[in-house]
């Protein structure tokens, strides 16, 4: 499985209160944050459901081509709590919450641009109820 | 958790053959395709450990500057297979396995570059395992 992914962000702090807000409604908090220091030449924070942290955000020159992040729930109430959360805390639409039969019948999804364009979405694949 | 995520490739079938052969030891196969018509962007195809794939690699240009993605196992051993078997497939070493104890003190990772130089890593959390157990 994965064990974690991560990207470089233009803004540390304002993409901090970014993710702390958007991803607050599937459980994820900010679990660790760190300076500059000898092993870590950028100034990083890590997002996750405690104790783990399985994303991390790094101060640097983000990515031209837009990364791709998708975090799973278990319910489709999730998903649409996300995408609003996301919206609220400065997001932009990418794609609002529904069905997307092309990839299973129940993928439920939605997806948000980050501050620096990063393409992040929630997804649940059970059966809604 | 982490549902899924990705990276840009330049070359799909290079790529493809690359992620098949590094990640077979820590149990990851390809698993599905999907066509650009259907994602609306790019060729894609799926890895993970069945049935679900959660790594996907999309033809285009590669993420610049390059993505770095790291995989968990449970064995110290399997860091290593992992990283013999993704040189073998033509990676590039980027840290031979062994601790990070600056992570932590049971932090055990390699980490390879693929054919577009993204930085891939397989990571242990696990304490070292005696012989037997």
């Amino acid at each position: 499985m994965i064990a974690h992914v991560g990207i470089l962000v233009s803004d540390i702090e304002k993409s901090k209160k970014f993710y702390t807000e958007a991803l607050k409604p599937i459980g994820y908090q900010m679990l660790r944050e760190y300076g500059v220091t000898p092993t870590r030449p950028a100034a990083s924070a890590g997002f996750g459901e405690p104790p783990r942290a399985d994303l991390w955000i790094y101060q640097g020159t983000p990515s031209k081509t837009a990364v791709h992040i998708a975090f799973q729930v278990n319910t489709r109430t999730l998903v649409d709590a996300f995408y609003q959360a996301a919206i609220a805390a400065g997001g932009k639409d990418n794609g609002k919450p529904g069905i997307r039969p092309q990839y299973n019948p129940n993928y439920y999804g939605a997806f948000v641009l980050d501050p620096d364009g990063n393409n992040i979405e929630a997804v649940c694949r059970e059966p809604p109820g | 958790m982490i549902d899924h995520t990705g990276v840009l490739v330049s070359d799909f079938e290079k790529s493809k053959t690359f992620y098949t052969e590094a990640l077979k030891p820590i149990g990851y196969q390809l698993l599905l395709e999907f066509p650009a018509s259907i994602t609306g962007s790019a060729n894609v195809a799926g890895f993970g450990e069945p049935p679900k794939p959660d790594f996907w690699i999309g033809e285009g240009k590669p993420n610049d500057p390059r993505m770095h993605i790291a995989f968990r196992v449970g064995k110290r051993l399997l860091v290593d297979a992992f990283h013999q078997a993704a040189l073998a497939a033509g990676g590039k070493d980027h840290g031979v396995p062994g601790l990070r104890p600056h992570y932590h003190a049971n932090y055990y990772g390699a980490f390879v570059l693929d054919p577009d130089g993204h930085n891939i890593e397989v990571v242990c959390h696990e304490p070292e395992q005696r012989s037997g157990a």
